[in-house]
Order: structure tokens, then C-alpha cells, then sequence
């Protein structure tokens, strides 16, 4: 019982961390609201915010019930945003009207507004400064548009181009160009954890005899197989295009192998099988 | 320049075809709503609802994504000719009616465009999502879809041939439809989804707000647009890993978003109308549609919904003491149940092998 409340606890604890760290303050703020509209004794917001909220603490937000649920049905990894049920900021601006319109004169509806529009502000996390600015209408890196146009013309529109990347910021290259096909699969990149200084780590990927994986190690790591693996493991999936983050050295590598440089961006360079 | 006209008129069109289905919807239920946005926001289940009994049945044989967007096509224009054939009528009143909101209500519509304005600029702005692994998928089905001409056949992140199709998201067709409107349009999957759609959830969003402030402030107009200014102030000041807002203003062209942006609030705002007014079938009817039709627009409903349904209405039926309540939630969680043993049947028992 003992283990099943703190597991229930954590996996609340870290759902709540994922969604008020940086606003806690408003999530005070929706308690203060609640309890407000509970001692009003108004029967209507009561039943609006008041009971669905103390009902989701007890079964929802019940941590003896809710992860052996979400377990059995295997969705635990979802229920984290269980949070969004809570409607915090609604309860908060509907508060805000409801007391900016108990004041009577237009004077100190705006002052208070103003008050409350810069306290929010100051205690919120602002979305703008996280937002980066977009450099094309695809709302892409300038590098994915490079390395498809770069792609496309050595191929001259051949069809499907059989390509080999590991690097997280390239996936935005099958959603610009589906032409270019990834050899890297999801589970590949996510679940290989290596430790390239560590030759045993790296032996336990190879004696996997893992082609994928093999392919990902090199790539997202920077490990250099023995160049006979990698080439065996890229005649298999018909590679026609690496193409390698600059950080991982390997472009000697590859030109040994007889991959040849067809250009680069600020962080890749893409190279052709020749 | 081009490519904004494109997405604008791919608003319109969503905006244009959910009022359509809104109208017609209110029409059967016999209600006496007289709220355009209304319309419009029950209108877009509406809308996907229809285009999941479409897309489903293709999905599962295989067929082709030319075939669907023909059909779509047709099942479009039939919407159309059902919706001119029934309201041609009630089209002058209509237009006296809203002439008639637009020059006394002004300012308040004034304030709520330059709001959602404000919005949408801002999410025009920004390219990044945190979300790399989830976008790739998404945005990755679409343009995979469009170019491989099948459905959801293909493994976003790799472009080979599933040996079976995904069943985490082989009921959820909203990609599918976006897939629709790239191969129709021409347009690329990334301008449409991350424009196009994002547009259109903060309008739907913004208009669920104000849909709020209707229910809450006795449908004073000053009031609902009063309570859009801070919603849209809070959430411009909720950056969390994942808050709802974080979702709106980063990831809005998810069907994650459409579910924390448009479903749960969509229920809610039910809810409130059902609190208010018990007895009014009608509101248990746009539920009922809502939910139904929410899967096809994000899977996670299926879990989702039922902790929502349950957290508002079994407090209500208990402290009204009311039996029928409890057996309309009830039979509002039927479409929850039913999907969720779809999900269960396709993720354990039965595979659909390209």
C-alpha cells in the first residue's frame, strides 16, 4: 500500500512539475478562488469549479487510484497531462471580470484590469520569450531547406533518396521533403545509449549485431566501426546519403570509405555514395 | 504572400463549412441558438466527425488518399447543396441579423479580432515547438501520406512501409484530413499544418473563450471579451513543459492541442449549459456530438474525456440528486467506451497488415 502511494505521489508530483513550475504562483492563485467561491456559498459556482475540483482530488488526483489505472491499461505515460482537467486560468480571468465589474466606476475597473494585467506578468512565464523567430514559411531551419535542395538536385528528382542521419534537428527533413527516406528508426535513436569512450559499451552495441543500431552509434555518437561493418550495414539498406553532424569527425571516415562531400551547411555536410 | 492567401482561405473554408454544419445541426436539434460561433464550434465536430466515418472505413482497406480526397470532395459538395436546399430561406434573415450585430456590437468584435490577431501573429513568429520527436511524426504522416498516395500507411519517421498501420493513431484521422487538404491544394504539408491549422485552433480557441464569458456574464458581450483579454493574457504567461497554453502557442496544429485548446474546454463549456439548464435535451445532444466526435480528432480523448465527464457531471448529479443526469453521463461516455475497446481490439487483437 505503502509503495503504491508513493509511486502515485511521484508520478503526480513530476505530472504537476511538468505543468505549474514556472507558474505556481497562478496555481495558488486558482486554490485562493476556489475556496473564495466556496465560502460565497453561490450555489452555481460551486457546482461550475468548486465540486468537479474536489471531486478530481479524490479519484483522479487520487494517488491510490489513478497509476494502477493508467497501468493497467497502459497509459501511464499519458496520464501526465491529467493537469489539463484543472481549469486554472479559466477560474482565474473569470475571477478577474467577475472583480474588475464589482468595482463601480470606469476609473477603477481600468486601473484595477491594468493592476492585474501587469501582476500577471510579473509572477507568469512569458511564452514570447521562449518563441523563436521563423526564417521561412515552413517554419524550418534554412540548414533542412539546404540539405533537401542539395539532396534533390544531385538526384534530379529520382524518386525516393535512401538517406542515413541520427541527428534530432533533421527530423524536420522528411516533413519538408518525403522524398528523402531515413534508414534510422525512432526506437533506434531513443532507446541507444552509449558510452563512446567506453569500449565495452561500444562492443555490446556491435555484438548485438544490430545493423540500426550499429548505423545510429555511428552517427549520433561519432563512433567509427570498422569501415567493412558500416559498409556492409549500408549496401543492406542501399544508402545513397549520409549525412553526418560536423561535432562527430567523422568526415575522413567517410571519404575513406569512398563517400564523397556533395556540400555542407553550418552543421552538416552531406556526403553521396559513390 | 501567396501562401498566407492559401492558408486564410483554408481558415475560411473550416470556418465557412463548420458554420454550414452548425446551422444544420441546431436545425434538427431544434434549438433556438441564434451564436454564430456557436455554430461554427459545434459545426467543426461536426465536420470531422463526418470525415472520420468517411476516412476510417478507407484507412482500414487501404485505399488510396486520392480516393478519399475525391470523395471528400463530393461529400463536401453535398454538405453545400443539403445546406443551400434547407436554410436558402432563412439566408436574408441571417444577413439582417448580422448586419444588425455588426454595427451595434462594434467594438466588442473589434477588440475580440485584434485579440485573435494579436495571437496569431505571435504563433506566425515563432518556429520552435519543443516537440521534435512529436512534430516529426505529425507533420512527417502528412507529407508521407500526400506523397506515397495511401493513408497513414508509412512510417513517418523513416518513410518504409509499415508492416502494420500504427494502432496508436488508427483511429484518430485529423492528420488524414490535413493529408486531404495538402493533396487537393497542392500545398505543402508543413505551411498547412503549422499555419493553416494552427490558425484556425487559436480562432476556435479564442471563440470557446468567449463562449465562456457568454455562459458566465449572462451574455454580456463586454463582459465574454473582457474574460478572452485575460485568458489570452494568463496563457501568454502559462509557459510550462505542458500546460494547455504552452500547447496553444507552440504546438498548435496537434490534435494534442485541439484536445487541451477545443475538446476539454468545449466539454466544459456543455457542462456549464447543462449545470444551468438540466432539462434542455439539446445540450446533452452537442455533447453527445462533441465527444463522438472528438477521436477522430485526437486518440487521447478516449481517456481523457471519460475523467472529465465524470469530474463535472457526478458531483452534479449527486448534489441535485438527479437519476436522469446520471444517465445521460452515462450515455455520454458510450462513444468513450466504444473507442476505447476499438483502441484495445487493434492494439492486442486484431492488426490491419499493410
Amino acid at each position: 500500500m505503502q509503495d503504491l502511494y508513493g509511486l502515485g505521489m511521484d508520478f503526480l508530483n513530476q505530472a504537476f512539475d511538468d505543468s505549474f513550475t514556472n507558474i505556481k504562483v497562478f496555481f495558488l492563485f486558482y486554490l485562493v478562488a476556489l475556496a473564495v467561491f466556496w465560502f460565497r456559498k453561490n450555489k452555481e459556482l460551486k457546482s461550475w469549479f468548486v465540486y468537479p475540483a474536489l471531486f478530481a482530488l479524490i479519484t483522479v488526483f487520487n494517488p491510490y487510484l489513478m497509476v494502477p489505472i493508467a497501468d493497467k491499461i497502459g497509459l501511464a505515460p499519458r496520464i501526465r497531462r491529467i493537469y489539463w482537467l484543472l481549469p486554472v486560468n479559466l477560474v482565474l480571468a473569470f475571477a478577474l471580470v467577475w472583480l474588475t465589474y464589482r468595482l463601480t466606476r470606469h476609473w477603477q475597473r481600468a486601473l484595477f484590469a491594468a493592476a492585474f494585467t501587469a501582476l500577471i506578468a510579473l509572477v507568469g512565464e512569458s511564452q514570447l520569450s521562449y518563441m523563436v523567430p521563423a526564417q521561412n514559411i515552413y517554419k524550418v531551419s534554412q540548414e533542412t531547406i539546404e540539405i533537401a535542395a542539395m539532396i534533390e538536385e544531385d538526384a534530379k528528382g529520382n524518386g525516393a533518396k535512401s538517406c542515413l542521419y541520427a541527428d534530432v534537428s533533421l527530423l524536420e527533413l522528411r516533413q519538408y521533403d518525403a522524398s528523402i527516406l531515413n534508414t534510422i528508426r525512432r526506437k533506434d535513436m531513443t532507446k541507444l545509449i552509449v558510452n563512446p569512450a567506453d569500449p565495452a559499451s561500444v562492443q555490446q552495441v556491435l555484438d548485438e549485431k544490430n545493423s540500426r543500431r550499429t548505423l545510429s552509434m555511428v552517427l549520433y555518437y561519432g563512433v567509427q566501426v570498422k569501415p567493412s561493418i558500416f559498409k556492409k550495414y549500408a549496401k543492406k539498406y542501399q544508402i545513397q546519403y549520409v549525412i553526418p553532424n560536423k561535432d562527430k569527425g567523422l568526415g575522413e571516415y567517410l571519404e575513406l570509405m569512398g563517400y564523397q562531400a556533395l556540400g555542407e551547411t553550418e552543421h552538416f555536410v552531406v556526403y553521396k555514395a559513390t | 504572400m501567396y501562401y498566407y492567401l492559401i492558408c486564410l482561405g483554408i481558415v475560411a473554408f473550416y470556418l465557412i463549412f463548420s458554420y454550414m454544419l452548425g446551422d444544420l445541426f441546431l436545425r434538427l436539434a431544434n434549438s433556438e441558438v441564434t451564436s454564430a460561433s456557436y455554430r461554427i464550434l459545434i459545426g467543426f465536430f461536426c465536420y470531422f466527425l463526418l470525415f472520420q466515418l468517411i476516412c476510417l472505413p478507407l484507412k482500414f482497406t487501404l485505399q488510396p488518399l486520392s480516393l478519399l480526397a475525391n470523395i471528400w470532395c463530393v461529400a463536401l459538395l453535398a454538405v453545400a447543396g443539403v445546406y443551400i436546399a434547407l436554410q436558402r430561406r432563412s439566408f436574408k434573415d441571417k444577413l439582417n441579423r448580422c448586419k444588425l450585430y455588426f454595427t451595434r456590437q462594434n467594438l466588442p468584435l473589434l477588440i475580440l479580432c485584434l485579440l485573435i490577431v494579436a495571437q496569431l501573429l505571435a504563433i506566425n513568429y515563432n518556429k520552435e515547438t519543443y516537440a521534435l520527436w512529436d512534430q516529426a511524426y505529425y507533420i512527417g504522416d502528412i507529407s508521407t501520406s500526400v506523397y506515397t498516395d495511401t493513408i497513414s500507411q508509412y512510417d513517418p519517421y523513416t518513410g518504409i512501409l509499415l508492416k502494420k498501420l500504427d494502432f496508436e493513431y488508427l483511429l484518430e484521422t485529423y492528420q488524414n484530413h490535413s493529408a486531404v487538404l495538402c493533396r487537393l491544394l497542392g500545398l505543402a504539408p508543413l505551411i498547412e499544418t503549422r499555419t493553416a491549422e494552427a490558425f484556425l485552433i487559436i480562432i476556435l480557441t479564442n471563440l470557446i473563450y468567449y463562449q465562456f464569458g457568454m455562459e458566465f456574464f449572462a451574455q454580456s458581450r463586454k463582459k465574454s471579451v473582457f474574460l478572452v483579454f485575460f485568458l489570452s493574457w494568463l496563457n501568454l504567461f502559462s509557459f510550462n513543459l505542458t500546460t494547455s497554453a504552452e500547447f496553444l502557442y507552440f504546438r498548435a496544429f496537434e490534435g494534442k492541442t485541439i484536445l487541451a485548446c477545443t475538446i476539454m474546454p468545449m466539454v466544459f463549456l456543455l457542462f456549464l449549459k447543462i449545470a444551468k439548464d438540466q432539462q434542455n435535451r439539446n445540450h446533452w445532444i452537442t455533447l453527445f456530438l462533441v465527444v463522438f466526435g472528438s477521436f477522430g480528432l485526437n486518440m487521447s480523448s478516449i481517456y481523457m474525456l471519460p475523467f472529465e465527464l465524470s469530474i463535472c457531471f457526478i458531483p452534479l448529479a449527486l448534489s441535485q440528486k438527479s437519476f436522469s443526469l446520471m444517465a445521460r453521463y452515462a450515455a455520454c461516455l458510450l462513444p468513450c467506451l466504444l473507442y476505447g475497446a476499438a483502441y484495445l481490439a487493434t492494439k492486442h487483437l486484431f492488426y490491419i497488415y499493410t
